[in-house]
């Protein structure tokens, strides 16, 4: 019987296609929003907990924030911090534009004459590539401790880079002039995606090389990686006690947790969620009493009718179900269709904003489920008033 | 005459009254009201006699506010809502003045509808369906909507549809209330035929014509019911104290008046 209640249900719905079409779109906008938001959401959030944490939460970060007070560290003040019990190594970045020359003979580049350019010039250690490049390379090496100890002219070219001034030849073992000293190109990277992407336009040298002979200046932040033996609070607290005794104050500068940034941008991306969420929810509201009008509208329309199924021996709870199933029809419909509808707007916007798209099955499950509720919630007052309906006063409606 | 039959209705003392305001209206009074088995019976009364509401108990569309009532063997008047719902549905077909079709239906989708409600699998469902609307005489119109109809037709398909469940009584509401004549004759000649088969009748109307091609008349009154003698006795053919019982009233009154004095 339950079969033929939603055989009825369905015929009664298409009778009033345009009616019914028309409050199915309270629950499909409501459902295509959050669907939206949170696959959107989850997109994001898991983007930027990945580039963020190419290390894990093991990182701190210590930035001169007051240039006023000292330019940066020098790469034996850094160094120095590798004291501290749980620091397993240092991760600095030192920038600047340097003009860098290709000469023919030295190097086999896609011009025949001596070719001269700016660049911007990256120093870094080997935490670098772990951090950015996941620890991948195309060809050739990366930079190495060796490298850093004896401050060698190495260069790794950055994809971009690479792919401006070569093309596809593989340069490895060819020399490249950078400020006009010779530098060996040792490797070149891989494309670098993601949030940092400075690498890919960059010509990437130890940062001992850097600071001493390219006279890029002083470490300005860096990061520490700890170790699995150290507590993050003791060594925090010392690297602070650390940078006080360098710089001979206790202001102008900044030692972060980086698991507290990404707790930070975890709570700010769920609170937006949260907000956008609320919206939806109103959104689906909404379309749940819009539901609720037009049943009641058809209830009142079929008063006769349900009269006459209570005579020919409908039970209450017959008549309950049927206007109830009509009205999770309508909610299901609108929970299908705002889920496709989610879906497809989230994978254009995943490849508008470039971020990964996943899509969960329990998302789905999810919509459904509360397409389902909210048609329920609101089937029941009208499905309750049909039931309820005295057979003698609807059977002489007219 | 019908002493050796099944009864299959028996009320016995019932009385409806419904509440108005601070006091209540009756409006049937101590109804005893039996029916037996293949009898077609006509329930004759003007408007306001009470009749529908006597009509909507025997259907079970509403229950007596005192009273004993029999169907089938079977105490209706302490059953709940969905009992009754399963008793219309088994033991009642109705007929109504109407025809009370849903119009988004096909004709044999209407008679179906009963059956659906009796859990009757699909399939037979259907064959029982098309057999009674071909009795009916409609064989060849039942996927036509009641919109495709004429109105003897519509009322023909009301009656398959009563008809479906097998049940123990027809109860029709002024069936040939909104016919013309001839049509609704014909819907009369197919009752009659019907009760020959052995179906049990009851008929509500207010019009004499009709009520007599019944087997038995059975009056009602100002929610009182009478045999065709108790009427005869007391009422003359438009329904009035009849003239000879008001001149016993009156010579009686003046015996009296002349003891006093």
């Amino acid at each position: 019987m339950f079969k033929d209640i939603i055989k009825m249900s369905f015929k009664n719905l298409l009778m009033n296609k345009m009616r019914t079409f028309l409050t199915t779109l309270g629950i499909i906008i409501g459902i295509t929003s959050i669907i939206a938001l949170i696959t959107i959401g989850q997109g994001v959030t898991s983007s930027v907990i990945e580039q963020l944490s190419g290390l894990g939460g093991n990182r701190i970060t210590v930035e001169i924030t007051n240039t006023n007070v000292r330019k940066g560290f020098t790469d034996a003040e850094m160094e120095s911090f590798l004291e501290i019990d749980g620091i397993d190594g240092v991760s600095p970045t030192v920038r600047k534009n340097l003009v860098y020359t290709l000469v023919p003979g030295e190097t086999k580049s896609n011009y025949n004459y001596v070719y001269q350019s700016a660049t911007r010039v990256m120093g870094v250690n080997n935490y670098y590539f772990e951090l950015v490049a996941n620890d991948t390379i195309q060809a050739g090496r990366s930079i190495n401790d060796d490298d850093i100890n004896n401050a060698t002219h190495v260069c790794v070219l950055g994809y971009g880079i690479w792919k401006n001034l070569y093309g596809n030849y593989n340069p490895v073992g060819e020399t490249i002039k950078i400020l006009n000293m010779d530098f060996v190109i040792v490797g070149i990277m891989n494309e670098l995606v993601g949030l940092d992407t400075a690498g890919n336009y960059s010509l990437i040298v130890p940062y001992t090389t850097a600071m001493r002979d390219l006279q890029m200046g002083l470490v300005k932040t860096f990061d520490a990686v700890l170790g699995d033996s150290g507590d993050m609070g003791i060594v925090v607290s010392q690297m602070e006690d650390r940078c006080a005794e360098i710089l001979g104050t206790t202001s102008g500068y900044s030692v972060i947790n980086q698991q507290e940034v990404m707790d930070i941008v975890v709570t700010i991306t769920d609170l937006i969620l949260g907000m956008l969420g609320g919206i939806a929810a109103i959104a689906l509201l909404v379309g749940g009493i819009g539901i609720m009008n037009m049943m009641l509208v058809s209830v009142t329309e079929r008063t006769m009718e349900i009269g006459l199924r209570k005579a020919l021996g409908a039970k209450p709870s017959t008549i309950l179900v049927q206007f109830l199933v009509e009205a999770v029809i309508i909610s299901m419909l609108g929970g299908v269709l705002g889920v496709a509808l989610g879906a497809t707007i989230a994978y254009v916007a995943s490849i508008l904003i470039g971020y990964k798209f996943t899509f969960q099955a329990t998302t789905v499950l999810l919509a459904v489920g509360f397409s389902v509720t909210v048609g329920l919630i609101f089937g029941i007052l009208p499905a309750r008033k049909a039931a309820k309906l005295n057979p003698i006063d609807a059977l002489r409606a007219q | 005459m019908f002493n050796n039959r099944r009864v299959i209705l028996s009320m016995k003392g019932i009385n409806k009254s419904y509440p108005m305001g601070e006091s209540e209206l009756q409006v049937l009074f101590d109804v005893d009201f039996k029916v037996y088995q293949r009898e077609f019976v006509a329930v004759l009364g003007p408007s306001g006699s009470g009749k529908s509401t006597l009509m909507n108990i025997i259907g079970c569309l509403d229950v007596a506010s005192s009273g004993n009532y029999v169907l089938n063997g079977r105490d209706i008047s302490k059953l709940k809502d969905k009992e009754l719902a399963a008793v219309r549905n088994r033991d009642i077909g109705f007929v109504f003045q109407n025809f009370q079709l849903l119009n988004r239906m096909s004709a044999l989708d209407n008679v179906v509808l009963p059956l659906i409600y009796a859990r009757v699998p699909g399939k037979e469902r259907k064959q029982r369906a098309m057999v009674l609307l071909n009795k009916v005489g409609l064989g060849d119109k039942m996927l036509n909507k009641p919109k495709q109809l004429s109105g003897g037709q519509q009322q023909r398909v009301a009656i398959a549809r009563a008809m479906v469940t097998d049940p123990s009584i027809i109860l029709a509401d002024e069936p040939t209330g909104a016919l013309d004549q001839a049509t609704g004759a014909q819907i009369m000649e197919l009752f009659k035929e019907l009760n020959r088969e052995g179906k049990t009748i009851i008929m509500i109307t207010h019009d004499p014509k009709i009520a007599r091609q019944a087997g038995r008349v059975v009056h009602i009154l100002d929610g009182r019911i009478y045999t065709q003698e108790e009427y005869d006795a007391k009422y003359n053919e438009e329904g009035l104290v009849r003239e000879e019982e008001q001149s016993e009233i009156t010579a009686r009154n003046r015996r009296r008046r002349l003891m006093n004095v």
